[in-house]
């Protein structure tokens, strides 16, 4: 009988109540951003795929049915949109990262939030987290992608498949080659622990 | 089950996803197999790592970005809606031009600008009186500096604009230095897609006192007394020092013979900074933006330029890091009271109670976004300090 929140909000703003569809972006800006960001690595296209995908939802909420949640049905756009314009990038050859250390007086930019680490150990975050940003865009995007969803937004593997259209198996096997590439790159940039051993790999090398 | 057989089952195996039968064979090579044992190390390590990423905050521009591109659009919805009920007025996203334009006309005053400001009287006069106003340009003419730049500012390389408040300044007017007064805005430029909209839609049903279009009194207020310091704080004396936070500005009003040639001279000559000039009639006010590391540099240069005209700059410096840590626990106190709220209503039966909590809901989102907007504005008015000159007409002695 009693509806969720996004509910109530999408069945408003299908009858065309824009306060709820701005409560709805509310609800929703951040995850949908910090996908975006995760996905293409720099606050620029961020924005722009996350406010095209809004601009997505809004245009098709007609065409949401509830058949899954709302929070789904949106991710999947955003999903959709980071792809769309992944796959141009790649076909232009431009892949850049905010140059977030870079930036002047001591300004670290929004990617350190910790304002509780000393400038020394803020800045060795920053680093590390660019490292880690960079590796995780050097995987194609349908791995790219699955590995956001899962490591960032906490899917579960059905959530995946259902959000992406893909089937359970590939889920788990886009998931599992995409974090052995990363383990990989991380090894190779020594961020993991050195007491893990690993047997060399045989056969054709982790590449994706 | 043997290692090239166990090895793709490794990451469902961390994640717990494996079925019964595969976790067990899993398991029981994972007890004999200290390759594949470190292997599962390294993948949560690595698992460890992508998690660790921050969560990014979504930029305070993105709000109004999305609802300059939602305006541009045609409602599909209320198209449909239209076509179908045969209605005439229906809500759009065009009733949301207004606060993003409050919200940049908030910028503008927060960065401590609009205290400079001419009263719009002056700078606006009527088109036909506009003439009677510009003072004769022969008078004391001679006294003006020439056209040859002193040595030491002649070989400036790069002109830089510094956007300030997220609008583009306008860049200093062209060789000659007449200010092309039709075209001057007065006092900066809100984000041209946001007023594009117009201003003659209704205003947006955000509520009865509608925040967006009352912005809290943040900007400095009166005159000369700079930054207004909301004196509100709960807690004194726990509070560790802040850094200080300086905002600073210097002003002066110098009296020429005509503003509009002399404005133009000095913008060309302080163009390595962004410079805007603004006015109509016979006041001319041109706003330097200097980063904040610049400011004592753009000073001395700006006095050296006035030395010729017998004025200096006043220097004024405001701490205004209170007033930001003011804002940030207005910011936290805001976004604690919206997921409690939000928190609340998922499990919210009532639909009355539902409906209820939606509009408090919708009130705090609101003020979070002032809140933010606040904070922003006053990072850009620490990081970029402003030198006002208002040129008057007068006599020069």
């Amino acid at each position: 009988m009693s509806k969720s929140l996004d509910e109530l909000l999408v069945e408003r703003a299908k009858r065309g109540d824009v306060e709820a569809f701005e409560q709805l972006i509310s609800q929703h800006e951040k995850t949908v951003y910090n996908i975006a960001y995760r996905l293409t690595g720099n606050h620029e296209d961020a924005s722009d795929i996350a406010q095209e995908a809004f601009i997505r939802a809004y245009s098709s909420l007609a065409d949401f049915r509830g058949d899954s949640s709302f929070a789904t049905w949106l991710y999947r756009i955003v999903n959709n949109a980071c792809l769309d314009e992944l796959r141009r990038r790649k076909r232009q050859k431009v892949t850049y990262l905010d140059q977030s250390v870079e930036m002047e007086d001591g300004e670290v930019s929004r990617q350190v939030a910790d304002t509780a680490d000393g400038p020394e150990q803020a800045l060795e975050r920053v680093e590390l987290q660019r490292a880690v940003q960079e590796s995780i865009l050097q995987l194609d995007e349908e791995y790219r992608v699955v590995l956001v969803m899962r490591e960032l937004q906490g899917y579960s593997y059905n959530e995946i498949a259902e959000a992406l259209h893909l089937n359970l198996g590939t889920v788990k096997s886009r998931l599992n080659r995409a974090r052995g590439a990363l383990k990989e790159k991380f090894m190779s940039l020594e961020l993991l622990s050195s007491s893990v051993v690993c047997r060399p790999r045989r056969g054709k090398a982790h590449e994706l | 089950m043997n290692c090239d057989g166990v090895r793709p089952l490794l990451s469902a195996y961390i994640d717990q996803e494996l079925s019964g039968g595969e976790l067990l064979r899993v398991e029981q090579h994972l007890r004999r197999c200290h390759w594949c044992a470190a292997e599962v190390d390294a993948l949560r390590q690595t698992v460890a790592l992508v998690a660790s990423l921050d969560e990014v905050e979504v930029p305070a521009t993105f709000r109004a970005q999305l609802h300059e591109r939602l305006v541009a659009q045609d409602p599909p919805i209320a198209r449909a809606r239209r076509a179908a009920q045969g209605r005439s007025r229906v809500p759009s996203f065009r009733r949301w031009a207004i606060p993003a334009a409050a919200a940049a006309a908030f910028v503008i005053g927060v960065a401590g600008l609009s205290r400079f400001a001419p009263p719009a009287a002056q700078v606006e006069p009527p088109p036909g009186e506009s003439v009677a106003v510009v003072p004769e340009p022969h008078v004391g003419m001679d006294e003006v500096p020439g056209q040859p730049l002193p040595p030491d500012t002649s070989d400036i390389a790069e002109p830089a604009h510094h956007p300030v408040n997220g609008s583009e300044v306008q860049p200093p007017s062209g060789p000659g230095g007449k200010v092309d007064q039709s075209d001057v805005p007065p006092t900066g430029q809100p984000e041209p897609g946001a007023v594009a909209a117009g201003p003659t839609d209704p205003p947006p049903a955000f509520g009865d006192e509608g925040p967006a279009t009352e912005p809290p009194p943040v900007g400095p207020t009166g005159s000369g007394t700079g930054v207004t310091t909301a004196s509100v704080s709960q807690e004194t004396g726990e509070q560790p020092p802040l850094p200080p936070q300086p905002q600073f500005s210097a002003m002066a009003e110098v009296t020429v013979a005509d503003p509009a040639a002399e404005a133009g001279r000095l913008a060309e000559r302080l163009s390595e900074w962004s410079v805007q000039q603004n006015g109509r009639g016979g006041t001319v006010e041109l706003q330097i933006f200097v980063p904040a590391e610049d400011f004592r540099e753009a000073v001395a240069r700006v006095d050296s330029e006035l030395a010729a005209y017998g004025f200096r700059l006043a220097v004024q410096e405001k701490d205004v890091a209170s007033q930001l840590a003011e804002t940030e626990e207005r910011i936290t106190e805001l976004e604690a009271a919206r997921d409690a709220l939000s928190a609340r209503l998922e499990g919210e039966a009532d639909q009355d109670r539902l409906e209820e909590g939606l509009q408090e809901l919708a009130k705090i989102r609101q003020q979070l976004d002032t809140e933010r907007t606040n904070y922003e504005n006053l990072r850009e008015a620490v990081e970029n300090s402003v030198i006002v000159l208002t040129i008057k007409p007068g006599p020069t002695e």
